[in-house]
């Protein structure tokens, strides 16, 4: 217990004195998982346009697939992309191995099923008349699907806060494809993972500050965004 | 401005629409009448070209709607539809209604002018800030219809656009409506399953029933000259008596019913089995002992039930085949009668109208 309420003094300490280590890890963190989050919702939100309102076949078994990607262990994302990104893989050209740029990629696709499928989700719910209403004013098919994720926007920014959330929280990738290279490739969690086998508790329980800092400032912003929005 | 020819509508294995063929002119009120699921607002969402047709043509002014979605976007752009349900969007009332403007690339000061007018149109002026989630229905659907008159559309499509809708709101959309045949010269194309609202605001009245249209013309032409028995059955004339022509005579044909003869004018000679059709309304009662035996459009029947329907009282009698007539409270209580009494149901010639059977 005592060995806690230590690590939270000396956590609070290393946060107010903006330890350069822990400061440049942080930002680290933020800047792999906010890319991963932006690449994805970039991806997602047509796709979940297209699946949502085009008719094709597979389209329910389509969304299974989605929604039990949503559990992708991250280990298994971490190793299959291993196997693809390693010097001996085909992508291995790339040389994406033990780069931030890797990480991006892997946390990209652990978060593209669950931002796809809760985006689908948020835009069937959507009364039917306003998609009706929006062609009947001549919107064309992008126009809709703009006016339509700008009417779903609530649930969308829940799904991208769950996702950023699950990027930013994750080792499994971040230690299988980034390495946990000091000063290149450490991220919040890997950090947190390697100081706690190294008996440095007081440093990951900082680091366990800090995620949980961060969750709390997006939270605070989606809950901002939905109340602002009222509508 | 609008015409189909032979227009059907597959909603899967089933049949939606079929076999429409009619003509809309521009500047036309043109109203779809009939029963609650008929395919009234499947027709209204072909013509908007929400939905392909699954057979048959359609042109749109000069153009003829071929199917690619490209060529349907620039004439959907010329019209406007107006849902049974309001829907708004998660804006304010401004946003919503300027909605289309937007998607035309409007610029700004022009869309404020222009929705502060529409808004005051449909009698919500100075709205433009409240967010729609804050409306009632009608409300709702006064903005759905500003929010298509903003853009200016060649044709408005109304679908049941007063179903649910409290009075205030009914009025005023009614009015718009009447303003939109009167000083625009907008086509207006509105499905209705109230029949007066279709008499009040339309031109010419198509009726839809079973996915077919039955009968197309004026409001006075369905009302009183329906040509098949569900026509007549949908637009009120309860009595529908079967007979048979037994001669002609200066343009009245005398029809041959249980319990009686009936004298029905008619446009054109006929002959052989037929439906009598009398509106409730044209039935005039008097005391039994005034009644004529044996003169046509004489009923003797006694009276079965009394119903009262507002200001009115409609009257069941059996005459043979029963028969309703709708008759003044004041009549009513004039001819003091009891379910039993002995009553002679009367009716003009030109108060009934005969419809072929086949």
């Amino acid at each position: 217990m005592s060995q806690i309420v230590e690590g939270v003094v000396q956590a609070v300490d290393l946060i107010v004195s903006l330890d350069p280590e822990v400061v440049e890890i942080t930002i680290r963190s933020l800047y792999i998982s906010l890319s991963s989050t932006l690449i994805s919702v970039l991806i997602a939100l047509p796709v979940a346009g297209l699946i949502a309102f085009r008719e094709f076949p597979g389209k329910r078994g389509l969304m299974y697939v989605i929604q039990t990607l949503y559990s992708l262990p991250t280990v298994l994302i971490g190793l299959l992309l291993f196997l693809l990104i390693s010097k001996s893989g085909p992508l291995g050209e790339l040389e994406l191995l033990f780069t931030t740029t890797g990480m991006i990629v892997g946390q990209s696709l652990l978060i593209l099923p669950i931002l796809i499928g809760l985006t689908v989700a948020a835009l069937v719910a959507i009364d039917p008349i306003i998609r009706d209403t929006l062609a009947s004013l001549g919107a064309t098919e992008g126009q809709q699907l703009f006016a339509l994720l700008r009417e779903a926007r609530f649930a969308i920014l829940a799904a991208i806060a769950l996702a950023f959330g699950r990027a930013i929280s994750e080792v499994g990738i971040a230690i299988m494809i980034g390495g946990n290279i000091r000063g290149y490739t450490r991220i919040l969690t890997t950090a947190i993972s390697l100081n706690t086998s190294m008996g440095n508790t007081s440093l990951s329980i900082a680091l366990g500050i800090i995620l949980l800092a961060i969750a709390l400032v997006v939270n605070a912003g989606v809950n901002l965004l939905q109340g602002g929005g009222r509508a | 401005m609008i015409r189909c020819e032979g227009i059907g509508w597959d909603a899967g294995e089933k049949t939606v629409l079929d076999g429409i063929t009619l003509e809309i002119a521009r500047g036309e009120s043109f109203g779809l009448i009939g029963p609650s699921g008929g395919g009234k607002s499947s027709l209204l969402r072909i013509l908007d070209l929400l939905v392909l047709p699954s057979r048959g043509r359609l042109w749109i002014g000069e153009s003829e709607v071929t199917g690619g979605s490209r060529d349907a976007f620039g004439l959907r752009r010329r019209m406007a539809m107006v849902f049974q349900r309001p829907a708004a969007f998660r804006m304010d009332v401004f946003g919503n209604v300027a909605y289309g403007l937007a998607l035309r690339g409007v610029p700004m000061h022009e869309r404020r002018r222009r929705v502060a007018e529409a808004l005051d149109l449909v009698g919500l002026g100075g709205f433009e800030d409240r967010r729609a989630s804050t409306l009632s229905g009608g409300e709702l659907q006064r903005i759905s219809i500003a929010r298509c008159l903003v853009t200016d559309p060649e044709v408005l499509f109304l679908d049941e656009p007063t179903a649910n809708l409290d009075p205030l709101s009914t009025s005023v959309i009614e009015d718009v409506i009447a303003g939109l045949r009167r000083d625009q010269g907008i086509t207006v194309v509105m499905a209705t399953h109230n029949l007066e609202q279709g008499q009040r605001l339309c031109d010419r009245l198509a009726v839809i029933s079973g996915g077919r249209l039955v009968q197309t013309g004026t409001p006075l032409e369905i009302f009183y000259r329906p040509t098949s028995f569900d026509v007549a059955q949908f637009v009120g004339a309860e009595n529908l008596v079967d007979g048979v022509v037994e001669r002609m005579d200066r343009g009245v044909a005398f029809v041959r019913v249980e319990g009686g003869e009936l004298a029905v004018a008619v446009h054109a000679p006929i002959a052989g089995q037929v439906t009598v059709a009398i509106r409730p309304e044209e039935i005039v009662l008097q005391r039994g002992d005034a009644c004529r035996q044996g003169t046509p459009n004489h009923l003797h029947g006694s009276v079965v039930a009394i119903n009262s329907d507002g200001p009115l009282v409609r009257v069941i009698l059996d005459c043979g085949f029963p028969l309703v007539a709708l008759i003044r409270r004041l009549r009513y209580l004039e001819l003091d009668i009891v379910p039993g009494t002995v009553v002679c149901a009367e009716f003009d010639p030109n108060g009934a109208h005969l419809i072929p059977r086949a």
